[in-house]
């Protein structure tokens, strides 16, 4: 190969791509997790992650959202039940069909159950707004909002979290707030979606989805 | 480094997953290696572009066992067999007697049920006599999915279907689907595992339209969150990190549904695409849902393999075995025989498209005390594509339909020769298709692979 001035500058932008790929890679915030890092490969069989059988899901989104999905068994095959017949093994692919089909399931969960939220008087038989005080206007600026985050990742992810700067709100924060103005008399009008996005949000997380 | 290597499991290096920037020595190593295999790709990115159609998979399997003699490996019935009773007398006229049929230049007899496959004789390789070694419907499913001897009924090989996105794959969004059917992928990266369909109805579901969707402002916001959002089982989990995983499932299911394909697997439309699909298969029934919706994943590129049960309802063990066995062959044969006219629309020639059709084992020559036939283990393979020799390799016993040593390299009886078996066809299939065959130890039948793909 002849050594030219281009061959040098493609190699030279080919490192530099390489050294900028791997510091995209990491968390930029400096976020310390305290546990130790696993190295893949020490992690017995048993004790990976694995996500969760169709089954596991619909009793997860069940118990999450207080409503039964109405499609589970219709797509429960498709998501990974054995008939125990021709397949002996639970299906525990993310797959695009999964990724699909439990989508749909949180969507039509999450906002019923949202909706079943807004016409409950009793804040300790709700499920998705349980601390949210003033039901009528849902407001996404309201200052029961962080509580409410706070209780929903208690409830689907199992993660009881003090602090509302805490980053693992944030992007749910940005998802109840983003382009809304806390000073617009209308902002309340999209507080019910809202909400049902965040439920969603939460049940098509990987904390959610896997054990 | 091959295709298949390339393609199989890496999890060192990809759960690897870091709370904070985290450059150690062999993340340093590991970048300057990426930066010379992108330099090494660089001046080739073209040529890789350039080569975007893939070759195109389908297997059409039929559910029960089916009967050979009424299919690819039929007696002609002026001839007496001593172990074998055509039962013509129990059938309608019909399903009676087979047809002489032209393969490689030979003329070789096709079933009475196989008439809506003549037309493709011209790209057809049957395998017969294979030695199925079980009669147990569940072992034998495995064994013929994967060409690889099961363990009791669990799958050790990957399914044929997964091997051919594996070699062939493009980045298409579906790779490998399978439609009511399992799928099996032991040694493939994940994204070559099959979208499994429990009907071929349900494609609908899975490109179409999210159902119960939030504004579109809220379901992009709802995007960024899951985007964003930090997963705290991940530092433990081998392999592809879950977030990752679905990142892709989410994007590839964004894609779907900004191509607005599923028009195209709408077939009570009043469209000319839909009106002509209706003309060409039997769409009221599965046989034509399930091979239309194949070779519509195939002519749309979602998909590189496609995997389908075509027809099941063929274990037919007592007196419905006269009537239902050959109508219901014919069903399957005539979906088929519309899939192969369909992709050959595109591809007349099969020069980027093999369809195997297969069963899990084949049915008792003699007909049992009940009037039905039981399972049996002589069973055939069909091909139709244009990487093997065309015409017929191996036999079953002329008298008895029993199993009998062949000749590796011209197919013919020899009793100095080996007994077929699903690893020697599928070895030799996926050899030809550009796969690696070491793992179903036997060598490929190289005299019948016309040609090789690269994959």
């Amino acid at each position: 190969m002849i050594w030219t001035k281009r061959v040098t500058a493609r190699f030279a932008a080919a490192i530099v791509c390489s050294f900028l790929a791997f510091g995209c890679s990491g968390k930029s915030e400096g976020y310390a997790d305290p546990r130790r890092i696993v190295d893949p490969e020490e992690v017995p069989e048993t004790k990976r992650i694995r996500r969760l059988t169709a089954d596991q899901f619909f009793a997860a989104l069940a118990v999450a959202t207080g409503q039964q999905w109405d499609d589970a068994e219709q797509f429960a095959a498709t998501l990974g039940r054995p008939d125990f017949a021709e397949v002996t093994v639970e299906g525990r692919e993310m797959s695009v069909g999964f990724a699909k089909l439990a989508g749909d399931g949180a969507r039509e969960t999450c906002r019923r159950a949202v909706e079943f939220d807004r016409d409950n008087g009793d804040p300790a038989s709700r499920v998705i707004l349980r601390r949210i005080n003033d039901m009528d206007s849902l407001d996404p600026f309201a200052t029961d909002v962080g509580e409410n985050l706070r209780y929903l990742l208690l409830r689907f992810h199992g993660v009881y979290v003090t602090a509302e700067d805490d980053r693992r709100l944030q992007p749910w924060f940005t998802l109840l707030q983003d382009g809304l103005d806390p000073n617009d008399p209308g902002r309340a009008a999209q507080g019910e979606e809202r909400w049902a996005a965040v439920c969603t949000g939460l049940a098509l997380h990987p904390d959610f989805l896997t054990y | 480094m091959s295709k298949r290597n390339r393609n199989k499991l890496h999890s060192a290096g990809l759960g690897k997953h870091q709370c904070g920037p985290h450059l150690d020595r062999r993340a340093l190593l590991q970048g300057a290696l990426g930066g010379a295999a992108m330099y090494a790709l660089w001046p080739i990115r073209p040529l890789l572009a350039q080569d975007s159609d893939g070759h195109r998979f389908v297997a059409c399997f039929l559910e029960g066992g089916w009967d050979v003699l009424l299919a690819a490996d039929p007696r002609d019935p002026s001839g007496s067999y001593e172990g074998i009773d055509l039962g013509t007398d129990r059938l309608a006229a019909e399903f009676r007697d087979p047809r002489p049929v032209s393969m490689g230049g030979t003329e070789h007899l096709w079933g009475p049920t196989m008439l809506a496959l003549e037309p493709h004789a011209d790209l057809a390789t049957f395998f017969r006599g294979i030695n199925m070694n079980t009669v147990s419907h569940d072992t034998a499913r495995s064994y013929s999915h994967t060409g690889r001897q099961p363990a009791g009924a669990l799958a050790r090989g990957d399914s044929i279907g997964t091997v051919a996105a594996a070699v062939h794959d493009k980045g298409s969004l579906l790779p490998n689907t399978a439609i009511s059917i399992p799928s099996f992928n032991r040694d493939f990266d994940n994204r070559f595992s099959a979208i499994r369909m429990n009907n071929p109805r349900e494609i609908r579901d899975l490109i179409g339209p999210t159902r119960n969707a939030l504004s579109e402002g809220v379901e992009g916001l709802l995007n960024q969150a899951l985007e964003d959002a930090y997963s705290c089982v991940s530092p433990a989990y081998s392999g592809r990190l879950p977030e990752d995983e679905l990142r892709i499932s989410r994007d590839r299911i964004r894609k779907l549904q900004e191509q607005d394909v599923v028009a195209r697997f709408d077939f009570n439309a009043d469209t000319p695409e839909m009106n002509e699909i209706r003309a060409l298969y039997p769409i009221g029934d599965s046989t034509g849902l399930s091979t239309a919706t194949a070779a519509q994943l195939l002519r749309t590129g979602l998909s590189t393999a496609v995997t389908t049960r075509v027809r099941g309802g063929l274990d037919t063990h007592r007196g419905e075995w006269a009537v239902q066995q050959p109508t219901r062959l014919v069903e399957a044969f005539e979906a088929i025989g519309a899939m192969i006219t369909h992709l050959r629309d595109d591809d007349p020639n099969f020069e980027r498209t093999t369809v195997m059709v297969y069963s899990e084992f084949a049915r008792t020559p003699k007909i049992n005390g009940d009037g039905g036939r039981d399972h049996w283990f002589a069973d055939s393979v069909m091909i139709f594509g244009s990487t093997l020799k065309t015409g017929v390799f191996g036999s079953s016993n002329e008298q008895d339909l029993g199993l009998i040593s062949v000749n590796t390299t011209t197919g013919l009886p020899d009793e100095a020769g080996v007994q077929l078996k699903p690893e020697h066809v599928m070895a030799t299939l996926v050899q030809s298709l550009g796969g690696d065959p070491s793992p179903y130890r036997e060598d490929p039948l190289s005299a019948w692979i016309e040609k090789e793909l690269t994959p």
